[in-house]
């Protein structure tokens, strides 16, 4: 039977399913964030009539069993038989195991050790498989004839530089810019774009910040299918990014 | 109100565990409508909400032996289990993309659509009254967030879609997802760091 998850299996689910930033929380953080966000969307209805008895009835039927396992059996029988016998099985096997324990232990060992070395090799056998299928694949899938290169540029400051790889099989890229002023704050981001002329407006390609020097690298994959890019462009928005750009463009690009 | 304590849920925890069903009627009373009403909106049915709330109590009355306060408080302890009951359901509906075309209709909105207070005769007065003034201070804090942000984390909690189910459904970028949630994290901790 499957075991039951335990009370911080059930909570490490919930702040898991929020992301990197919820398992940063402290414990206490956790519990007013749950209070929050269980508490803050619905209007509390009460629960129905007929649950209350649904579930402690149930309680009540665990109950009868549950003491009876707590508490120490009622009978009075001797108890000086079993825990003799149980003695003289202690003995015997301890004395049996100290017997036996130096041999049994380099054996045993020797076991352990000759696992984990036939696993190590397996391991590195299929490792070294999938290298070898991965680098046919590339091989074969001649990607370097997908990549595109775009280099951005801005109207606003000469100094402004981005460059734009595109693999367009994959339908992923990187972006690497330099010497765009770096944001004060915690209100703006710099958003990427990728126009794809399918779509009437440029489909987001993630939202980023840059180091103080004003160099950032992200490596991108826009939530829509790019059928062909045809440019690349970057955007100062509000915090998180915005569904359609609306901020100056910092940096534009075309393939 | 001002009685419950942590430290009196872990000693009605205890009794629990000894099976005293006098305590597990208290953490009932006090915990059943807001576990019912999150279930009931996660899975916008009345009698499958019934079913995951009994089912978190049984949770709780096995378990209350290993109930560690610790770890969490009671209440949050029991809303991750009705909360991951109800996103195992909504798995085994099947059903995503009906609730995504749900969500999606208003995105931002929901608190509108949300089910309305009950009427007062089903009530048990100031319990409900307080709690919903509580609801209301919560509320007020989601409301802060920007729509983006707060669309992303209810489909997160509420609906337990994956990042790339977000970013899939809303198409944007998974980075863009995992940002907003980030940014929204951030302003509710900062906003209990000044509670």
């Amino acid at each position: 039977m499957k075991p039951e998850n335990s009370q911080q299996d059930e909570v490490n689910r919930l702040i898991n399913d929020l992301g990197e930033e919820a398992e940063n929380l402290t414990t206490g953080e956790v519990d007013r964030l749950v209070e929050i966000m269980s508490l803050g969307f619905p209007d509390e209805v009460e629960a129905p009539e007929g649950l209350r008895e649904k579930v402690l009835g149930s309680a009540s039927e665990k109950a009868v069993e549950k003491p009876r396992d707590l508490r120490p059996s009622p009978a009075r029988r001797p108890v000086f038989l079993p825990w003799a016998t149980a003695a003289v099985f202690a003995i015997l096997a301890t004395a049996g195991w100290m017997k036996f324990y130096s041999k049994s232990a380099k054996v045993l060992e020797t076991e352990r050790k000759l696992v984990e070395v036939s696993e190590s090799i397996e391991k590195l056998q299929l490792e070294k498989k999938d290298l070898a299928s991965a680098v046919e694949a590339y091989k074969n899938s001649s990607t370097l004839d997908q990549l595109k290169i775009a280099a951005l540029e801005s109207e606003l400051d000469e100094s402004y530089f981005g460059v734009a790889v595109w693999d367009a099989e994959r339908e992923r890229g990187i972006l690497r810019v330099a010497r765009i002023p770096k944001l004060d704050g915690n209100e703006k981001d710099y958003q990427l774009w990728v126009v794809d002329p399918q779509y009437e407006t440029p489909v987001d390609g993630g939202v980023f910040q840059v180091d103080a020097e004003g160099r950032a690298t992200i490596s991108f994959a826009p939530g829509r299918k790019i059928t062909k890019a045809t440019a690349f462009a970057v955007s100062l928005e509000k915090k998180g990014g915005v569904p359609v750009a609306e901020g100056p463009m910092v940096l534009v690009g075309g393939l | 109100m001002s009685d419950w304590t942590r430290e009196h849920e872990t000693e009605l925890l205890r009794k629990i565990s000894e099976g005293d069903t006098q305590s597990i009627a208290r953490i009932y009373d006090r915990y059943s409508s807001p576990l019912f009403s999150l279930a009931r909106r996660m899975l916008s049915s009345r009698s499958d909400a019934e079913e995951v709330v009994q089912d978190v109590f049984a949770t709780v009355f096995r378990q209350a032996a290993d109930y560690d306060p610790s770890q969490s408080k009671l209440f949050t302890w029991m809303t991750a289990i009705t909360r991951n009951r109800c996103v195992d359901r909504l798995r085994a509906r099947n059903s995503r993309i009906a609730q995504g075309e749900v969500v999606s209709q208003n995105p931002g909105e929901s608190f509108e659509s949300a089910p309305k207070a009950s009427s007062p005769e089903e009530e048990r007065g100031d319990q409900i009254a307080i709690r919903n003034e509580e609801a209301r201070n919560m509320r007020e804090t989601l409301m802060d967030l920007p729509i983006e942000q707060r669309e992303v984390l209810e489909l997160a909690f509420l609906s337990g879609w994956t990042h790339s189910e977000i970013a899939e459904s809303k198409a944007i970028s998974l980075g863009t997802v995992k940002a907003r949630i980030r940014y929204g994290l951030e302003k509710l901790r900062n906003r209990i760091e000044r509670e």
